[in-house]
């Protein structure tokens, strides 16, 4: 006969069932709660930086921007007198060397003929009628005993006043260089003003450029120390027209998409945003087409991002 | 067994060969600071100057990308194609290791190299992800006699042989103030003059430094190598050169170039100690070495090369990983001695006589013993967590021989008072109170130990890092059963005495602890008696478990593993944009001026570096407390500054990638790239607006680059090629290089009076600063001197898109860092990018989707998840095979939850971390607080029948258990203290675990106290129980 404390009560029963899905729910709800939800009622972190931002300002205004371009560039003597031999022979005497002034009718060597037929043995080679008052020898030194034929080019007389230089410059340049208010030949610390002279109406296919002359000013003065000898390389600087624009750092442009280019300027101490057109690069900076006046006061750097309405504290003005 | 307990002396022989080979392995055992575990992560990169990204990837790129994923050992591939290079990154599994992620990596090379073409194939280099910035040691060098330029001379010929002999350097130097090179100028003019080219030259001088082998002669016995020597010898270089002849026509390099020794420009640097220049001696570890013998290795190069220096010059280590990494290890060594020795004085006052504490404590230095023999074996080193695991176990060791000796203290107890000097009565009453005990003390040890199986078997970081701590708990633990079932009972029988209290300090802890238990007793009985009672008990507990889960836990902090201490600062600024080093450094002196204003006298040193595309501070600190103080407030001295962006972070030589994910991350997929990259532009502006993150970057970029693209004309270049075959795009396109290279082309190495100096060739005399100083470069052409503007034509692009792709798929991914101690708001934060992102026009084909910030947390937490649920299914099979019933086991089960409460509590009020260390707590809980559940559950069902009311039955195995369960509790809870209390460098590893297993077991052992007698008067009937079988523990 079961007796009463053998029968199972039915309120433990009820215990034990509670306490296992109690036992089971919490852990569950301890992994699924706990450990996995994530945190609500956090707040947001405070902004980065601090509360306004130092930024270093610019002020916009007009400039002049010169542009040049420049060339590679040879001097040459304006005036070339060259003297040929009109006979076979030999070099007998030599009477002017490499780098001596010559006058016109001046002797520059002796020549002994060898066709006997002629009724004269020696042979004077003459500086020419058209020889400059400054002229100076230059080609190739002659030699004693040297063999010579009719028609050999034996010297060449130059003016070392009166040079000019050229240059060659791309089809594409040829326009612009015509519109060039400044012009300079450099050479090492050498710096002198040059002059247009022409431009040759052809294009050397080789190159694609066109071979262009200037003249040395005041070249007679400067150079009687010689500095500037025919032959040597420098360079044609040409410096366009100026045209007035506003340029900016590049730093400061910000792009906000593909096609939205902006500048922040600061206005009473706040951000504002201004889309901007570009156009071309000045060196270090770029040119502002449309958007900004002179006076607009650039936000060139700053400490941290800035949008439209940013309060900003100003660190610094470059002006 | 009888002979085994009567023959001490084999056994103490035994022991002393096994504690000799355990010191010996402890000794052999290496160091570092985290397990040598690695996920290696290698960058393969290669240039495709002929395609476009699109057409690479389309051709090449997909196929690879595929064969490379379905390598199993793969985890993630981030691949990057840009204008002209393309980027692999290969992230290996966890616990691949470096030589088999190195065979995998050269046969995805392989692969590569026979998939592209020749060129590119070619151009195909590979390399180890460098470790974190912790993997260097810096060190400076100074003499009070000498100047930096004379120290340099007559250090670096000494020790750099010594670092280059170093295997775990990747990169060493002596950074020389100094260095020189050897400069050939050549001017442009006078070259084009003389119709060269630079290349021409450059060419003629990389001949003229090369001899030429001519073969060898014999004549007789002997034998000659014959050779063209080259045009330049080392000795007489300068006077070689300027007579260099450079062509057909006599030209001598002395006519067109300036021939000087000069300051070496591209290995220029600043390095200052304290704001004065010093010469430093700088070694990078190869990724995935070890730190710490690289540390030593160069320690032992600097010993060596002082024993040849004159004395007058000193090193000073500046940056020492293995200084730190010892420091750290060396804390947790001493917690572990601590641990050890806590453990014993709980056992003194809770036992009685320094006898019998000594028989059970010597359980701990020999569980030691065998922790390091079996880490020897299976190849594990010492480290953060090894030690931590040591240090966890140490209290929990002496229990297995507390209850032992308690059984053979009961026996004895009954013998007469004479007979206690018997040996052989005293051998067979030992020998039955070991019978007694042996099961359940070798179950009660398995399954502590078995709730860490399913750890060791899961994969990912938790696993790789976390298996340490749980093989050397097993190890040790494990042993600890043997000893106290073996040796415990040989030392026992050798000392003959009483095993009464005799001292003082005994008899009070008796007395406390009678107190205790009378205080306990008196509080349990309204539990037992009324049933009202019990049931708003176990429905409070219930309420509190919910409440600690519900609200107390998502408040505390989450951090994947929590870093050790450091304190050390490196403040890293890069330029914003191109800047160089000359730019720079006026900028960072200044800083470092500041730097120095604000800490010099908190900082040991500030070390500052100034070089190419980056700058940096060490700020090593006096006080490592002064850390977070001193990094919050160089944060707002820096985040403030243009052109630098700014990167604070503590020092930590760690080998182990340890996971930093962002705080924010949005993924963008589908549409075009170019849609995609607006979208992007459009997203990050509107997060940076808000101000919240500190830093937001995309991958990938969305900022504007530019090209300046030469177009040739071609006609121009054909037609000048006919006159001289020389000429070439090519060689337009190596003057604009050379003309553009302001440190000069490198030409060759040369030795000179003992130094390595280099010599390169410059370009003078046209200084380019614009794009129209480039294109008035001279090119001669026959007998013309044109502009480089003659044959190209300039054009300014934006440079082709980079494509980005994550595990094979096109992707925009932006980030966000919050500052260090807003990272708790990262969750406000991400929602509120989400709402402004959602207010973007979209386009439909895009998706945008702001990935969970704590991804990394959860994915590593879900790796544990398994583990957890397994160990709890284990916790209750043991249960259920011990008792036979499953009441029984889920009574034992609630001590879990229990311990759970503590845990959360613990965390959160000692402003700890949830981390995967506090989660392994967990596991570590659990397996100790069921103990006490056990013992309490199988001595009621043992002895329940013999009484006759429940209430009876539970108030008498209370009495009797409370002592035994107090004891045992308080050794490991004590022992773990100096480990929640977290000292030392590594202190905050594994501080967390402490602080959970210490919490979780105060609260457990009251709670269970309590709660476990109130379950048993609500699942059990009142009155004489006979339908359980009685002692299932069979």
């Amino acid at each position: 006969m079961p007796s009463e404390h053998q029968l199972v009560r039915w309120d433990i029963q009820i215990m034990r069932t509670c306490t296992r899905f109690i036992v089971c729910f919490s852990l569950l709800f301890s992994l699924q709660v706990g450990v996995f939800a994530p945190r609500g009622h956090s707040a947001l972190p405070e902004t980065v930086g601090l509360e306004k931002p130092g930024v270093w300002i610019e002020t916009a205004a007009y400039s002049d921007l010169a542009e040049a371009l420049t060339f590679p560039a040879r001097v040459e003597a304006n005036v070339k007198v060259q003297v040929a031999s009109e006979i076979n022979g030999n070099v007998v005497r030599v009477l002017k060397r490499i780098g001596d002034g010559v006058q016109p009718g001046d002797t520059i060597a002796m020549i002994r003929n060898l066709q006997t037929a002629l009724d004269y043995k020696l042979y004077r080679l003459v500086a020419p009628k058209s020889t400059p008052r400054a002229g100076v020898l230059t080609g190739q030194p002659l030699t004693i005993g040297q063999r010579v034929s009719e028609n050999e080019l034996l010297a060449e007389i130059i003016d070392p006043t009166n040079l000019r230089i050229t240059t060659l410059v791309p089809q594409a340049d040829l326009t612009r260089i015509q519109r060039a208010v400044h012009m300079t030949f450099e050479m090492g610390d050498l710096n002198q003003p040059v002059t247009l002279i022409s431009i040759s109406p052809t294009i050397d296919t080789k190159t694609g450029s066109a071979p262009v002359t200037l003249a040395l000013s005041e070249t007679s003065k400067s150079n009687k120390m010689r500095l500037l000898a025919p032959g040597s390389y420098g360079q044609v600087r040409f410096e366009l027209p100026s045209h007035r624009s506003i340029t900016v750092p590049f730093e400061a442009v910000v792009t906000l998409s593909q096609n939205r280019r902006t500048l922040r300027l600061e206005k009473n101490g706040a951000i504002e945003l201004r889309d901007v057109t570009l156009g071309r690069i000045r060196g270090e900076r770029i040119e502002i087409l449309e958007g900004l006046k002179p006076g607009d006061r650039i936000v060139v750097k700053s400490s941290s991002y800035l949008k439209e309405g940013d309060q900003v504290t100003v660190k610094e003005n470059d002006q | 067994m009888h002979a085994l307990y009567n023959s001490p002396f084999r056994i103490f022989v035994v022991v002393a060969m096994f504690v000799a080979a355990g010191i010996a392995s402890a000794l052999n055992l290496s160091l570092s600071l985290y397990p040598e575990i690695g996920k290696p992560l290698y960058t393969i990169m290669a240039d495709y100057e002929d395609f476009t990204p699109e057409v690479f990837l389309r051709e090449y790129g997909e196929r690879i990308e595929n064969k490379i994923l379905s390598n199993v050992e793969v985890e993630t591939l981030k691949t990057e194609y840009t204008s002209q290079t393309f980027w692999l990154k290969v992230e290996f599994r966890w616990g691949v290791s470096r030589d088999a992620a190195k065979k995998e990596i050269d046969l995805i090379v392989s692969l590569i190299k026979s998939q592209v073409p020749r060129k590119v194939s070619d151009s195909v280099r590979y390399w180890p992800d460098q470790g974190t910035r912790g993997s260097v040691y810096i060190g400076s060098i100074y003499s009070q006699k000498r100047s930096m330029v004379e120290t340099h001379r007559i250090v670096e010929p000494i020790l750099e042989p010594l670092l280059e002999r170093i295997p775990e350097l990747d990169d060493s130097s002596v950074y020389n103030p100094n260095k020189q090179s050897l400069m050939i100028d050549l001017d442009l003019k006078k070259a084009a003059i003389h119709g060269l080219t630079p290349g021409q030259v450059y060419d003629r001088l990389e001949q003229a430094f090369k001899g030429i082998s001519a073969g060898r002669l014999r004549l007789g016995k002997e034998q000659m190598n014959v050779l063209i020597p080259p045009s330049v010898a080392a000795e007489t270089a300068v006077p070689d050169l300027q007579s260099l002849i450079l062509n057909e026509a006599g030209v001598k390099l002395s006519s067109v170039a300036a021939i000087r020794w000069a300051r070496g420009e591209g290995q220029y640097a600043i390095y200052r100690t304290d704001g004065t220049d010093s010469l430093i001696l700088w070694a990078s570890a190869e990724g995935g070495a070890n730190l710490k013998s690289m540390s030593d290795h160069v320690e032992e190069a600097i010993a060596e090369a002082q024993k040849r220096l004159p004395p007058d010059i000193e090193f000073r280590p500046l940056i020492d990983p293995g200084e730190y990494i010892e420091n750290a290890i060396l804390h947790l060594i001493i917690e572990v001695i601590l641990a050890a020795l806590i453990a014993t004085v709980v056992l003194f006052l809770c036992i009685g006589s320094l006898r019998n504490t000594i028989t059970a404590a010597i359980e701990i230095p020999l569980s030691l013993v065998s922790a390091f023999i079996l880490m020897k074996m299976s190849g594990l080193n010492i480290n953060l967590l090894s030690m931590g695991g040591l240090a966890l176990a140490a209290g929990m060791n002496v229990d297995a021989s507390v209850v032992v000796m308690e059984n053979i203290f009961r026996h004895m107890e009954s013998l007469p008072p004479g007979q206690q000097h018997d040996p052989r009565l005293r051998l067979n009453l030992i020998v039955t109170a070991v019978k007694e005990v042996a099961l359940p003390v070798a179950t009660s040890t398995l399954s502590t130990l078995a709730v860490f199986i399913p750890l060791l078997m899961t994969e990912h970081f938790a696993a790789a890092v976390l298996g340490n701590l749980a093989l050397t708990i097993i190890f040790s633990h494990a042993f600890s059963a043997v000893v106290a079932l073996i040796l415990v009972p040989t030392i026992r029988l050798k000392i003959a005495g009483d095993p009464a209290p005799t001292m003082l300090m005994t008899r009070m802890s008796t007395g406390l602890l009678s107190l205790l238990q009378g205080l306990y007793l008196r509080m349990l009985r309204p539990v037992v008696r009324h049933r009202m009672v019990a049931i708003t008990l176990v429905l409070g507990v219930i309420g509190l478990f919910i409440y600690s889960l519900g609200w107390i836990l998502p408040d505390i902090r989450r951090e994947i593993i929590s870093l050790p201490d450091s304190g050390t600062l490196i403040v890293s600024l890069r330029p914003t944009g191109q800047q160089t080093m000359h730019d720079m450094a006026p900028d960072i002196l200044g800083y470092e001026k500041e730097i120095l204003r604000k800490y010099g006298r908190d900082a040991t040193f500030v070390f500052t570096g100034v070089r190419n595309w980056n700058s940096f501070f060490y700020v090593r600190l006096n006080n490592r407390s002064e850390l977070d103080r001193v990094r919050s407030e160089l944060e707002d001295l820096l985040q403030d500054i243009p052109d630098y962006k700014v990167e604070i972070k503590p020092w930590s030589p760690s080998e182990l990638p340890i996971p930093d994910p962002p705080d924010l991350e949005v993924r963008v997929t589908g549409g075009t790239s170019a849609e995609r990259r607006e979208l992007v532009r459009e997203a990050i502006h509107t997060i940076k607006g808000e101000r919240l993150y500190l830093r937001v970057k995309s991958d990938p970029s969305v900022e504007d680059y530019f090209d300046l693209n030469l177009r040739p004309n071609d006609l121009a270049v054909f037609e000048l090629q006919q006159s001289d075959p020389t000429f070439s795009a090519e060689a337009l396109g190596q003057l604009a290089r050379m003309a553009t290279n302001p440190e000069g082309e490198w030409i060759t190495d040369m030795d000179h009076e003992g130094q390595t100096v280099d010599v390169r060739l410059k370009i003078v005399g046209a200084k380019i600063d614009t794009i129209d100083d480039l294109l008035a470069l001279p090119v001669r052409q026959g007998e013309q001197i044109l502009s480089l503007r003659s044959f190209v034509s300039p054009e300014r692009r934006p440079q082709g898109r980079a494509i980005y792709r994550d595990n094979g798929e096109d992707v925009s991914v932006i980030e966000g860092r919050l500052k260090k101690d807003e990272r708790d708001k990262k969750y406000a934060a991400a929602a509120q990018v989400q709402e402004l992102l959602s207010k973007l026009p979209i386009p439909e084909s895009i998706s945008l989707f702001t990935e969970d910030p704590d991804k990394e947390f959860l994915s590593s937490i879900n790796s544990l998840k398994a583990s957890l649920i397994a160990s709890g299914l284990i916790i209750l099979v043991i249960g259920l095979l011990q008792f036979g019933s499953l009441t029984a086991s889920l009574l034992v089960f609630s001590a879990v939850p229990m311990g759970i409460i503590g845990l959360v509590f613990a965390l959160y009020l000692f402003g700890s971390v949830v981390s995967l260390n506090s989660l392994l707590g967990l596991i570590l809980l659990a397996g100790i607080s069921v103990n006490n559940a056990i013992i309490f559950l199988d001595f009621f069902r043992r002895y329940r029948h013999t009484f006759h009311s429940l209430e009876d039955a539970i108030m008498d195995t209370a009495s009797k258990r409370f002592r035994p369960i107090f004891v045992t509790s308080m050794t490991t809870i004590l022992a773990m203290l100096p480990i929640a209390m977290g000292f030392g460098e590594g202190g905050k590893t594994i501080q967390p675990l402490g602080l959970s297993v210490v919490g979780g077991l105060w609260v457990s052992g009251i709670l269970t106290t309590f709660v476990i007698p109130a379950l048993l008067t609500l699942t059990h009937r009142s009155g004489r129980q006979s339908v359980d079988s009685p002692g299932g523990n069979r």
